[in-house]
């Protein structure tokens, strides 16, 4: 069940919500935090309910390892061992589903045992779900966890806002809240709940969906085999890079508001990553619970900066590749945390460089410059996390190297900008616009993107200028404290002062919106056959 | 802050905004379906976007209007058959259900089990064969029924579409292309019929088409055919299989890959158990010349709206001055032999009149095959 589903936000959540109010009235704060347990656990089974079994014993057996640890009158060097087996066991659950299929393929591709390559279904979720979890047996040998009973163990894991993908949250995050979630104005959290989620929806399906479109278009026919022209290329590359950031964006967003309609902050995990002026910046703003997680949980155990600078250098290699491997059984996210990895180190050696402290490099143009600098090279690392293959994000990088006379180089700018920038006739009917809605990547002509598929400029212009000049939902919504983990002026000034029937009309404009692009009416493309 | 009244403030906008958007899409009614059905010139009149969607909208349509004959294929019979020719004889009221771009026999057959729970008033179905299309497709499913028919009503696009509509209609108001209210697909400005031809061999030997050089039975696509009849037989429905005119440029095409064998069987087989007619025999509509003007073909498959009116009025019986004298054939397990040798000695007459077309094809398939057996 996806949060950008019809049964989602018609069903699931107002019979979860009316359920919480109902329950909550109760004095026992159990009833409630259990109902919102089934509920998670329903959640989670909608899709492949075999997977909720696996979960449940994935459950049963940390909160054994967590009892042991925390009750178990251990010493520190068998905490430590239970510790070991713990995390042991969680990542050999994850490498079995994630990465079994990948390990055998390519053990067999380098030493041609002619292995049939096992097909595991990936339970939804279990990146995050299983990271959680070690972050939970690690705070508990650390002796951070307090008030731990199954119930609440349970709770802390299955919670559907942040079940499947994230904010991978602390045990000592959400445990204080149980009991002051059910004294705080109900009414309240809904209204802000729903205004954020509502926000968060409208990224996710109006935005991020509508980018998708030409993203897919384009990689589709890379993989087909087409070649690209050089601006539709990056029209492609433009448009995958925005589609991901509004879609985790918008995912977040949507995540923190349902977590505060039952009364729970979540941690911030997506802050205008794309202002970023640095790559050391943009892991600070993007998947923000993710990197915390890499940090205290790898990078820290594997000595950090605390052994001299080429030992710093390798471990962020180390902590980005795996963090790369993380995110997809491929060598493509492998290359991808990899080249993250080495421009976290350049970033880094820089920054020791006194060059770097002048104050040529303090001023607003330097620092827009940087933060142009900093997102050409995320948006140019993500041909390797969204193509299937290398060769695919080869290929695609040899499209979008524009340095040639050739038609599918420099002169490619040209027709983008006649097509969708000068040449307006084409948007006083309409007709032409977001023609074809699906596109059809085994045929399309090289030029289709930038100059067919209109109007893609001046999409991608104006979402850009939302991207960068626009405040992000937490500087809207600062002042009704929506994260946790948020800095302090934006919870000081945000920019909306009160919820009122002007923003009412705002929300409930852009959740009719987002609802009406849940459905689709998706011409059919036929070539005279 | 939060105002005590925002919640409800949040119900009632999202209200007063569903209301609009209902009022609003319902009135300008880009897809033709609004329950209001107004009819604005220079408003809504013209639906540039009641195009290309005829396998969310049939299905809709057959349901909303009831039609007591249905026609099912490709297409072909999408661009011509306009029921209306049909009005006042017994097939009244007829609806083109047809479905452009791949319709297979498996997917009439899908199609035709929805339509029957749709349409209570089904008497009749007239199914079009096209030789090339009997290989399977996607079929329709009653979620996609429900899935699509609400995509009608409330989707984005709807909204879009509906500003789109009322643009063109304010600024051109020209003509345009688009699926006329009884299903069949109206184009006001077709491009010269000349150079589509001319456009064949270049798209026929093209990525485009899937293995245009294969012309094998398929058994498949014909239990497709059998299950069509048996549903047929089993709810009572008058069934007619319609082969539908063949230029002789498309039968040089089935000439050069071998099709005959297929057709053949096709026929053969299918004229054993069910009422087959064929329009496709050689005479002066079918084989109407190639030249920028020509009154009964759009382009090498698309015969056109005139063909179309001499083959409904054919099947209903309704005399037509002008119409070829064997226009309409009832085949038989018996004339099929003669029926295709009729039409493989007219392949042969449009070869030596068109050397420039016949060798243009050559070209084309000779390159299409060396790239074919060039290792990828």
């Amino acid at each position: 069940m996806l949060f950008n589903s019809y049964v989602f936000i018609f069903c699931f959540l107002p019979l979860v919500l009316a359920g919480y109010a109902l329950l909550r009235r109760a004095s026992n704060v159990l009833w409630p935090i259990s109902w919102l347990v089934l509920a998670s656990l329903v959640y989670y089974a909608w899709w492949r309910p075999e997977f909720l079994l696996l979960l449940l014993f994935s459950i049963t057996v940390n909160f054994a390892f967590g009892t042991l640890i925390i009750d178990g009158g251990l010493s520190r060097a068998q905490s430590r061992a239970i510790l070991t087996i713990g995390i042991a066991f969680n990542l050999c659950l994850l490498g079995y589903f994630k990465y079994a299929g990948f390990f055998v393929a390519n053990v067999d591709s380098i030493l041609g045992l002619q292995w049939a390559v096992p097909s595991i279904v990936l339970p939804i979720g279990i990146s995050f779900i299983t990271f959680q979890k070690i972050a939970f047996l690690v705070d508990a040998h650390r002796g951070l966890v307090r008030n731990f009973t199954l119930l609440n163990y349970a709770f802390f894991v299955t919670f559907f806002p942040q079940l499947i993908a994230g904010p991978i949250t602390h045990h000592s995050e959400i445990m204080p809240q149980i009991g002051p979630s059910q004294r705080r104005d109900l009414a309240a959290d809904i209204a802000v709940g729903v205004s954020i989620f509502v926000v968060g929806l409208f990224k996710k399906v109006v935005i991020a969906d509508s980018l998708a479109v030409y993203a897919d278009a384009g990689y589709a026919t890379v993989k087909a085999g087409h070649p690209l022209d050089s601006a539709s290329a990056w029209v492609a590359v433009l448009s995958y890079s925005f589609q991901l950031y509004y879609d985790f964006s918008g995912y977040s967003d949507m995540a923190v508001g349902l977590a505060r309609m039952f009364g729970f902050q979540l941690p911030v995990n997506f802050y205008s990553p794309y202002k970023s002026s640095s790559i050391i910046d943009f892991w600070r703003r993007w998947h923000i619970t993710l990197s915390r997680f890499l940090r205290d949980y790898l990078y820290i155990p594997l000595g950090g900066n605390r052994h001299g600078t080429v030992r710093r250098y390798l471990n962020l290699g180390i902590v980005m590749l795996l963090g790369g491997l993380w995110h997809g059984a491929n060598w493509t996210f492998v290359i991808w945390g990899g080249l993250h990895g080495l421009m976290l180190a350049v970033n880094h050696a820089w920054r020791a460089l006194p060059l770097s402290r002048s104050l040529a490099f303090k001023t607003r143009l330097a620092d827009r410059l940087a933060v142009l600098v900093t997102f050409t090279a995320v948006t140019l690392a993500w041909v390797l996390f969204r193509s299937e293959t290398l060769a695919d994000a080869k290929a695609m990088f040899v499209y979008l190297w524009p340095m040639t006379a050739d038609p599918m180089g420099w002169p490619s700018f040209k027709g983008l900008l006649r097509a969708q920038f000068t040449d307006l006739r084409y948007a006083l009917t309409l007709t032409e616009w977001f023609r074809p809605r699906e596109l059809w990547p085994a045929i399309l002509p090289p030029d289709y993107l930038a100059t067919a598929t209109r109007p893609m400029g001046l999409l991608l212009v104006g979402v850009g200028i939302a991207t960068f000049a626009m405040p992000n939902t937490y500087q809207i919504f600062g002042r009704f404290k929506p994260a946790l983990g948020l800095p302090e002026e934006t919870l000081g000034s945000g920019i909306l002062h009160r919820l009122d029937w002007r923003v009412a009309i705002i929300v409930s404009g852009m959740f009719l919106l987002a609802v009406l692009r849940l459905s689709h009416v998706s011409p059919f493309l036929y070539y005279q056959f | 802050m939060i105002e005590s009244g925002y919640l409800r403030a949040l119900v009632l906008s999202l209200a007063a905004w569903l209301s609009l958007y209902l009022i609003f899409t319902w009135t300008i009614d880009p897809y033709g379906v609004s329950p209001i059905r107004l009819e604005l010139p220079r408003i809504n009149a013209l639906k540039p976007k009641r195009t290309d969607i005829d396998r969310i909208l049939k299905p809709y349509e057959v349901w909303r209007y009831q039609p007591r004959t249905i026609f099912l294929g490709t297409s072909r019979a999408n661009h011509s058959l306009d029921p209306s020719i049909l009005d006042g004889t017994r097939f009244a009221p007829a609806y083109n259900a047809a479905i452009p771009g791949g319709a297979s026999m498996k997917m009439h057959a899908a199609y035709l089990e929805q339509y029957l729970r749709l349409d209570h008033d089904l008497r009749t179905v007239i199914v079009e064969l096209f030789l090339p299309h009997m290989v399977g497709g996607p079929t329709p499913t009653w979620a996609d029924f429900i899935g699509n028919t609400v995509s009608l009503f409330a989707s984005a696009n709807t909204l879009w579409d509906s500003l789109v509509t009322l643009a063109y209609n304010a600024v051109s108001g020209r003509p345009i292309h688009q699926i006329e209210r009884a299903g069949y697909f109206y184009h006001p400005n077709r491009p010269d019929p000349q150079t589509l031809f001319e456009r064949f061999p270049g798209y026929i030997w093209s990525s485009a088409v899937h293995q245009p050089d294969r012309a094998t039975f398929d058994q498949a696509a014909f239990d497709g055919a059998l299950e069509i009849i048996q549903i047929a037989r089993a709810n009572n429905l008058e069934l007619i299989f319609v082969i539908g005119p063949s230029h002789p440029y498309p039968d040089y095409y089935y000439d050069v890959i071998g099709a005959w064998g297929v057709i053949g069987e096709w026929l053969t087989k299918l004229s054993a158990v069910a009422t087959v007619y064929s329009f496709s025999q050689p005479n002066d509509w079918v084989d109407e010349p190639i030249s920028p003007h020509m009154t009964y073909w759009y382009d090498t498959f698309h015969y056109s709206l005139a063909m179309g009116r001499g083959m409904l009025r054919s099947l209903a019986g309704v005399p037509t001055p002008g119409l070829p004298d064997n226009f309409m054939e009832r085949l038989t397990p018996q004339r099929v032999a003669s029926h295709i040798e009729r039409r493989r000695a007219a392949v042969r007459r449009w070869a030596e009149a068109n050397p420039s077309l016949v060798a243009q094809f050559e070209e084309a398939r000779r390159k299409w095959l060396a790239a074919e057996r060039t290792p990828h």
